[in-house]
Order: C-alpha cells, then structure tokens, then sequence
C-alpha cells in the first residue's frame, strides 16, 4: 500500500510538474524589464500614445495611512494587454517576430484546440468564428499556407501528390472542389496526355 | 488585370511614414515529365504589406510562373488590398481572402465587418468571387450579409449571400459553436447548415469535440457537403466529375500526448458518396521539444475506387541555434491505381532557415521527388523575409 502511494505521489508529482512547465513555458522568457525597451517606445509613440493609454493611475496603495506611501512602481506596470492591443491589433501586425519577442515558445501558447489536427480542422473553425483568429493571426497568415504555393514548408498537399493525387482526389472530392476549378487544375495536364 | 491594376495602386501611393514589411521567395526547378520533356518551373513570389497611421494597412501579392523550356508565363495577385478601421468597424476594399460558412476563395471587392456592440456585429461583402487557384479571371458577382453575435457563451452567425451567374441564386445559412468547459469532459460543439432557394439542405456538418483529460483530444465529425454556390459554378463541375451525390464523411481525430515531448495523433475518415466510397487513415507520432521536432514515420492509408495509397513519410526539424534550424523530409509512397499503373514514389525534400539580423529571415531549400512518371523532379527555392 505504501508503495503504491508512494507512486502515485510520484506520478502526480510528474503530472503536476509537467502542468507547471506548460504554465510557466507560456510566460515570457525573461523579465519584461529585459525585454522592453522604454525610450524606443517613446520615440515610436511621440504624439500617438500617451502615458495612460499603457499605464493604469487608478491602482491605491495597500498602506492604510492618510499619508499614505507613494504608489509603488510595480503598481504603474502594463499587463499583458496593453502590449498586445499594440503588437497583436491596432499598430502592427502580428508577424511571428512579434510573438517571440516575449515568449520563447510559441507553442505553449496556442489555444489547446491547435493540438487536434488543426491541419484538417482549423478551416471549420474559423468559418464559425473568425473573430477568434484575430487575436494573434491576421489574413497574411492565411496566405501564407493557402496562396503561397512554394513554401518552406509545404501545408496543403503531401508529399508525391502530383503522381497520387488521383486516389485521393476519388476519395474525398470535396477537398479539390473547395480551391480548385476545372479549367486549369485539370486539363492543364490531362488534356496533354497525362495518365 | 484587375489585380495588377490594385497592387501597382497600392504601391504608387506608398508613403515614408509606413511600417513596412516584405517576403518573397524564387525557385528554380527541373524536371522530365511522362513525355521524357524536359522542364524548368521558375516562381517568384513577393508578399508586401505596409502599415500607416490609425492602423490603415495595405497587403499584396505578386506571382510569377513560368516554364523557362516550354515559355510558358503566368502572373497572379492573389492579394490587393487596403484595410481602413473606423469606430467598431473597418473597411477592406481590393483583392482579399473572403471567408464563406464553408468556403474559402477571393474576393474582388469590398467587406465592411461593423461590431455594434461588443457580443453583436455585422459583416456586408460584395464585389466578384474567384475560387482559391484564380482561375476564373471574371470571377462571379456577389452580393451578402451576415450577423454574428455570442450569446451565452454560444457563437452563432446567420447570414445569406446573392450571386448572379445568369441566374440569381440565393444561400442562406446559419452556425453555431459552444465550449462546455465546465462539463466533464469539456465537450464542445460546432453545427452550421446551408439551404439552397426552396429551404431544402445543402450541406451540413457537425463536430463534436472532447477532452477527456489533459493531454488527450479527440474529435468526432459528420458532414454533408456539396462543393458551395457562393465560389463559381466551375468547383461545382469539377466534383460532378468524380461524385454525383453529396460527400458524406465521418471522421474522427485524436491528439494523445505520452509525455511532454512525445504526441500520437491519429485519424480515420469513411467517405460515402455516388458512385462509390473512400477511406482514409493517418497514424503519427510526434517527438518534440525546444531543440528537435521529429515527425516519426507518419502512415497514411487512402482507398477509393480510383486506387490505393499506402505513404509512409517522416520529418525532422532542428534548431542549430538562436538563429538557425534545418528541416529534413523523407516520404515513401506506394499506389495502385483503378487503371493498371501502379509503382513507387519517393520523395527528399531539405531547407535551412536564417536569421540574418532582427526581423530578417533567409532559408534555403531542395526538394527532389523521383517516379515512373515524373522521373526526375528537382526544385531549388530561395526566400527573403523582413519584418518591420
């Protein structure tokens, strides 16, 4: 019996360890004070942005005293938010530079539904809620993938798919008929004598 | 022409004060088709996006193809577009990504999504809609709207679209997604109907998605799907050539992970539609961490009544430093095809890429594929990306 505690423990501990890596991967890499630089932010915001547009005034001191102490520093700090309302929406685009300017690894902080062959099922997604992509993906993203058409990494068709196509195109014809027309795709090659 | 005609609008009216930010990629290839005729694909492509004050932005495409051997050019621009935000809305007007209730095209012309308030919002389009290759130049007038609004926790949008092609046609729709996260389990749910003009389904689909604990995900889908009248009448044609009733397909997913560094995925899907059926089954396992990604031997089984596909591919991805990782790709297929032809195909395909200097990215890539038909495929692809 007390063995079997013993590893139980030892399995949650394992489990718990590994949640903790996951949270604490998905915060920045180094302390934000590292990361950001105040003065480039205020030349690039010279008459756009003002202090408050970043920095909250409204936080009141702990100490209960009619004097009470200054506000600390700490208490002026941004959240998250005031840097992605800027790096993910209104100023920039959410290039994958932007990202990793604080998070060393971007996959930890993917909506966990990016882990479920996202490949096949983010289309469906996004036609239900496109407002969801929004918060770190712009049309470019989308390009990227569907438009280019020689990438680095290749994400629409397999390898070999210019000789096997055939089959899978007779297993699931949906999927050629949802980017593809017939004028080009397939009489480009057919009508020339291929097989 | 069109295209052409925004992008160098867009990029005569460019001013100093933008941000700006660019990628673009060239390849050369060689290759001998079934014919023992030699080719050379060349491709450049250019990616250009600029953002002004009150977060006005611009984005093009450029695409140049041609086989230097046979001199065979074409140029498309699959992006031409401005984005003006405005209180709780914005105006994007040009070449852009249109996104319907179950497809994905171009459209020429103009999206106005207006937020009225921040659970409800509006978005009206129209202009001429291309299927996804561009190879409609005319494409085919549209006209729609659609709501969206969240509604306890509940994402529902209905809309309905217009498009002309000598008649008029009309597609309303509807959708409607919920995340049960406080339920065991943590179900969530994604349904969305389509009807043509008399009411009567066009397509469906249902997905029901499940988390049964931290680290396992599955997912269980049934569709109804008929290619869509919103894009041309031509994608229409091109499923009638291989199917004359609705696809249906039952597909499950799954996303298991065995450690912190170690996922196996896995898919099946049945298909069933006139005149025959089709299977599909994917097994991989994944092996990652901040320094490697291997993709092991990845299985892929598709059946259909046009042949046989067994594929086993594998990849590998490597981080040299801060600033570097390669990435290697190995596939080897096997196909027996409805007419007799079967054989092997193999496939090589290697890259680097580069962090030259902060926001500046260079990669390097081969790719050589070898069969019966195409008995020699090699392509070389350089690409610049900068980032402001």
């Amino acid at each position: 019996m007390l063995r079997f505690l013993i590893s139980l423990s030892m399995v949650l501990g394992i489990g718990v360890a590994i949640q903790l890596s996951a949270a604490e991967k998905a915060r920045v890499s180094v302390p934000v004070a590292t990361l950001f630089n105040h003065k480039v932010h205020l030349k690039a915001f010279k008459d756009k942005v003002s202090c408050t547009d970043c920095h909250s005034f409204s936080v009141k001191s702990d100490v209960k005293d009619p004097l009470s102490a200054p506000i600390g520093k700490g208490h002026l700090k941004v959240d998250r938010k005031s840097c992605h309302a800027c790096h993910l929406h209104s100023l920039t685009q959410p290039t994958p530079n932007q990202c990793v300017l604080c998070h060393s690894d971007t996959k930890a902080i993917m909506p966990d539904s990016h882990h479920l062959n996202w490949n096949f099922r983010h289309g469906r997604v996004a036609q239900s809620n496109p407002e969801s992509c929004k918060d770190c993906h712009r049309e470019a993203d989308c390009n990227k993938c569907h438009t280019q058409r020689d990438a680095v990494k290749p994400m629409v068709h397999r390898p070999n798919f210019r000789l096997t196509h055939g089959i899978e195109a007779r297993a699931r014809p949906e999927s050629c008929a949802s980017c593809h027309s017939t004028t080009n795709t397939c009489t480009k090659c057919h009508t020339k004598g291929a097989p | 022409m069109r295209a052409l005609f925004w992008f160098f609008l867009i990029l005569l009216s460019s001013t100093a004060n933008a941000i700006s930010s660019f990628d673009m990629s060239a390849s050369l290839g060689v290759y001998r088709d079934f014919r023992e005729r030699q080719h050379l694909p060349l491709y450049y492509s250019l990616r250009y996006n600029e953002i002004y004050a009150k977060g006005v932005r611009t984005q093009f495409d450029l695409i140049l193809n041609n086989d230097l051997a046979n001199s065979d050019w074409e140029a498309m621009s699959s992006h031409a577009s401005v984005f003006v935000p405005f209180e709780k809305g914005s105006v994007q007007l040009g070449r852009q990504s249109f996104l319907g209730p179950f497809d994905f095209g171009i459209l020429d012309g103009v999206q106005i999504p207006y937020a009225i308030t921040p659970t409800l919002g509006v978005r009206v389009f129209g202009g001429f809609v291309h299927p996804l290759d561009l190879s409609e130049p005319e494409g085919t007038p549209l006209i729609g709207a659609e709501v969206y609004t969240s509604v306890w926790s509940t994402y529902l949008r209905a809309g309905s679209a217009w498009r002309y092609d000598g008649l008029s046609e009309r597609s309303p729709w509807l959708s409607a997604s919920r995340e049960f996260i406080s339920l065991p389990w943590s179900p969530g749910l994604l349904a969305k109907l389509e009807v043509d003009d008399d009411w009567s389904k066009r397509q469906s689909l249902t997905e029901l998605t499940l988390n049964p604990w931290d680290g396992l995900f599955w997912s269980i889908m049934y569709s109804d799907r008929l290619p869509h009248k919103i894009l041309a009448d031509e994608n229409y044609f091109l499923y009638r050539m291989l199917a004359v009733t609705p696809q249906k397909t039952f597909e499950q997913s799954w996303h298991l992970e065995l450690s912190e560094w170690v996922t196996l995925t896995g898919t099946l899907r049945w298909l069933e539609f006139e005149p025959n059926t089709g299977r599909s089954q994917t097994l991989g396992l994944i092996f990652a961490d901040d320094v490697d990604q291997f993709q092991l031997p990845t299985l892929t089984h598709i059946e259909s009544y046009g042949g046989e596909l067994w594929d086993v591919g594998s990849s590998w991805w490597h981080k040299l430093n801060d600033d570097a990782a390669t990435r290697v790709e190995v596939a080897v297929a096997h196909f027996d095809k409805i007419n007799g032809i079967k054989g092997w195909g193999y496939h090589l395909r290697g890259g680097l890429e580069w962090q030259m200097a902060r926001g500046f990215f260079v990669s390097g890539i081969g790719e050589l594929e070898r069969n019966q038909y195409f008995t020699f495929d090699m392509r070389a692809l350089v690409n610049v990306t900068f980032f402001n």
